[in-house]
């Protein structure tokens, strides 16, 4: 009987098996969100942005209709224009962050009510903060039954609060509050003004708590062109969910006689500084890892100052979460130059391949790869080759002499220039998309940056996908687990570097150079004059459409399923002079689409600046199946649950002349 | 608009002659142009510098309109508060950056109506 009774219960669990992978092809041990929550910023610790909810569905979706708008331009002495926030979905509340000031909020799920509010008393490290914008939430955590939401502040602090009440948890750190500059290393600090003098660093991210520990990222000033080789890195802290107390650091620019340090020549490791990982982090709680990303070393775009493979630079590294302790790594770029940044929280899912459940963890990224390892052990899921790509000839730099290339899955967006990338919507516009091109030097993926006034005529090198291409934080990727399918929002675009000598910089930043009248140059040897690219003529993108997409990519066999443009053409390339008469298919937005995946839709709304409208397609197919308007555009990834038996949908608006605000959207009652 | 305009002299004392159509007409005042540089400085400066709007920005943006760069700018920068100056001041942007290029002031105030803006054609200062 026993036996029968266990071979009847195997048999059972076999057909389930059997069914699911059947019906999907891929079993989903990790299902996203669960009971309707959203409990991390990222929907759940693997960051899927996946809801299991359907009662929005492709029946229903266009009944959507806005059910309350919750204010958020009077969080900070101005109002917000680029609210950056997914809130959190737990039990009887949501929680986010508003404005400058990143003051949390507890909000009803139901009616948009302002439940409770905390911000941290202003102080001059919150005046020099370079990331005041740009929150976007808060972690949450059960520390012995008490619900607590954490938060870092723009003057990097990390906060713990009550969730019912929003007050400081006394007994953790000092009041409730610990600061994030102790611990991080010998800087210099400036003690007048107490904040770090050797450079700057912040978050606007949320922290990640992993089985009772908080681990911290960082981020900070934009380095297209510093002041200084010098900055701070962004070393990983782990911290005590219930006292605050620091328990680990790993320098993600090694010491002397740790792994990786011989990646930086002579003493670059001891003043080189970024390598944040700004984007939020992810975690697998089971294997007790949490993935981490991190993005250039100082100078976006020269790295004459800092020689060498410069690891921990644009990685991603799996530390356990206890101890800090590396459990493998991956370095995208080496000696990265062309600010290649990793911008997602890496994505955690399982996935059938090759006959196997494999445990993957996935970054999307500005190069246009998504990046597939086995998150036990880092071994890529399909090859990632190191091939030879150009080489440097500014004067100081020496560029690595290969990089890894994804060999699959294939890129989602356009890498490289050529002529052949250049618009040809007539002869007339080619022609003159080639004449403004030909000051600059074409190449392929890995293109490096070239000087100003170069003696050979040219004035910068174009890469691609450049600044603001590929994929990125306000779109980022989604994961259907049920069918272990990746999506990702990218954008097309390109940078042109153009180098200066740091001494010829003259960038007048009223915040870093108060005195106009004085020379403000910068010691780096040389840095860029900025991250954009350039125009094609009259105005119009250079490169050819689609200006933005989104690209669905089957995991279980790397392959691309479809690629949808984000949206529709816009006005200005529809009413443009010079294309009318002409034929010309949808162009999509140049934004990253916002998307989320549910049971049984994408829902994605178009990103920043563009059109203020909701999209449903077919999961399989890309196929449109609904829209719906928005009060105002959307400029990051939305939220899904569910609240007294009814599914919401929420995401933050803001845009040219609109503050910032949530909006919640459901189906009427 | 008054398309005889164009060809009478235009001077201060006559505020009512035709808005000029193209950047090579004075299409903004020096003050308009100090206020922008002083906003560029303070604001966009943090991301770009003054390179980059010069030179080949301009001749991309040639046989574009006024409006069209106004609208790119306003509704996409800067980056990280997008949206955030009043109207005025974008258009105070644009004279700086058309000063840094070489094109000439003028005496009518460059308006901060799209609309309006659409009617003056983008030419760099030479060529
Ligand atoms: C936080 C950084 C940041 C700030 C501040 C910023 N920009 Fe930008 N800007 C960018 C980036 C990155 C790009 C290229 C990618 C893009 O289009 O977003 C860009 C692109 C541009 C372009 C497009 C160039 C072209 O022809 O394609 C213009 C014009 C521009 N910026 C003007 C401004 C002005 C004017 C300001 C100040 C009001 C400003 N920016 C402030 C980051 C910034």
């Amino acid at each position: 009987m026993r036996f029968r009774g266990w071979s009847t219960w195997a048999a059972a669990a076999m057909t389930g098996a059997l069914l699911l992978g059947l019906t999907s092809g891929a079993a989903g041990q990790r299902l996203g969100t669960e009971g309707g929550e959203w409990r991390y910023w990222g929907g759940d610790e693997g960051s899927s942005r996946y809801s299991p909810l359907d009662q929005i569905n492709a029946d229903n979706f266009e009944n959507l209709e806005v059910v309350w708008r919750w204010k958020a331009a009077n969080y900070g002495p101005q109002p917000d224009f680029i609210y950056r926030a997914t809130p959190l979905k737990v039990g009887d509340k949501l929680f986010t962050v508003a404005g400058s000031r990143r003051s949390v909020v507890a909000i009803d799920p139901a009616t948009g009510e302002t439940l409770w509010m905390w911000r941290m008393r202003n102080n001059p490290r919150w005046e020099a903060s370079t990331r005041q914008n740009y929150g976007k939430g808060v972690a949450y955590a059960e520390v012995e039954g008490r619900g607590v939401v954490y938060v870092i502040t723009p003057g990097y602090y990390m906060a713990a609060l009550d969730a019912e009440t929003g007050v400081p948890i006394p007994y953790f750190g000092m009041n409730g509050i610990v600061d994030l500059h102790l611990g991080l290393g010998d800087y210099p600090v400036d003690a007048d003004r107490g904040i770090l003098s050797s450079g700057d660093i912040t978050s606007s991210s949320a922290p990640i708590v992993v089985n009772g520990v908080i681990v911290v990222g960082n981020s900070h000033d934009r380095g297209y062109y510093p002041r200084r080789p010098e900055n701070v890195p962004g070393h990983i802290r782990g911290y005590d969910a219930k006292t605050g107390e620091m328990i680990w650091k790993f320098n993600v620019v090694p010491d002397p006689g740790e792994f990786g340090h011989d990646t930086w020549e002579g003493d670059s490791w001891k003043y080189t500084g970024n390598v944040s990982a700004w984007a939020p982090l992810s975690a697998d709680s089971e294997l007790d890892i949490v993935y981490v990303t991190t993005d250039t070393p100082t100078n976006d775009y020269y790295g004459g100052d800092r020689l060498g493979g410069n690891l921990f630079g644009t990685s991603i590294i799996a530390l356990n979460a206890q101890t800090g302790e590396r459990v493998w790594h991956f370095q995208m770029v080496h000696h990265d130059i062309w600010n290649y940044d990793n911008p997602n929280a890496p994505k955690v899912l399982d996935v059938m391949h090759d006959g196997r459940l494999v445990p993957m963890v996935i970054e999307t990224t500005k190069q246009g790869w998504a990046y597939v390892f086995d998150r036990e052990t880092g071994e890529p899921v399909w090859p990632i080759e190191e091939r030879s790509v150009p080489q440097s000839d500014t004067p100081g730099e020496r560029t690595s002499p290969t990089q890894p290339f994804v060999t699959k899955p294939a890129a989602f967006e356009l890498q490289g220039v050529t002529e052949d990338d250049l618009i040809d919507f007539t002869p007339e516009l080619r022609a003159a998309a080639l004449e403004l091109a030909g000051e600059y030097r074409m190449g392929p993926q890995f293109n490096p940056p070239s000087l100003l006034n170069h003696p050979d005529g040219t004035n910068g090198a174009f890469h691609a996908p450049g600044a603001n291409g590929g994929a990125n934080i306000p779109g980022g990727s989604s994961i259907d687990p049920d069918n272990g399918i990746l999506y990702v929002a990218s954008q097309r675009g390109h940078s042109v570097i153009s180098l200066v000598p740091g001494g010829e910089a003259q960038p007048r930043l009223s915040n870093l150079c108060p005195d106009p009248a004085v020379p403000c140059a910068s010691s780096a040897t040389y840095v860029a004059t900025g991250p954009g690219g350039i125009r094609g003529p009259q105005g119009l993108p250079l490169l050819k459409p689609p200006y933005g997409a989104i690209t669905a990519i089957d995991l279980k066999t790397g392959d691309h399923l479809w690629r949808i443009p984000n949206g529709d053409t816009p006005a200005n390339i529809k009413n443009h002079r010079a294309l009318q008469g002409l034929d010309i298919p949808n162009t999509g937005k140049n934004a990253h689409a916002t998307i989320l995946t549910t049971k049984t839709l994408l829902i994605y709304g178009e990103g920043r600046g563009q059109e203020p409208i909701l999209h449903a397609v077919d999961k399989m197919t890309g196929e449109e199946i609904g829209r719906v308007e928005l009060p105002a555009t959307t400029n990051t990834a939305m939220m899904s649950y569910m609240h007294d038996g009814r599914q919401f949908i929420v995401l933050a608006v803001a845009g040219a002349g609109v503050e910032a605000e949530l909006v919640a959207l459901a189906l009427p009652n | 608009m008054l398309a005889v305009a164009t060809a009478l002299p235009t001077s201060a004392q006559e505020p009512e002659v035709a808005p000029p159509s193209s950047t090579r007409e004075g299409v903004y005042t020096v003050e308009q142009a100090e206020r922008g540089e002083e906003i560029m400085h303070d604001v966009c400066a943090n991301c770009h510098m003054d390179d980059e709007f010069v030179g080949t920005f301009i001749k991309s943006w040639a046989g574009a309109s006024v409006g069209d760069l106004f609208e790119e700018v306003s509704t996409s920068m800067p980056q990280d508060r997008p949206g955030s100056l009043r109207p005025r001041q974008y258009a105070q942007v644009l004279a700086y950056i058309f000063q840094l290029n070489g094109l000439p002031p003028g005496e009518v105030l460059m308006s901060s109506s799209i609309e309006e803006l659409r009617e003056i054609i983008i030419e760099g200062s030479q060529g």
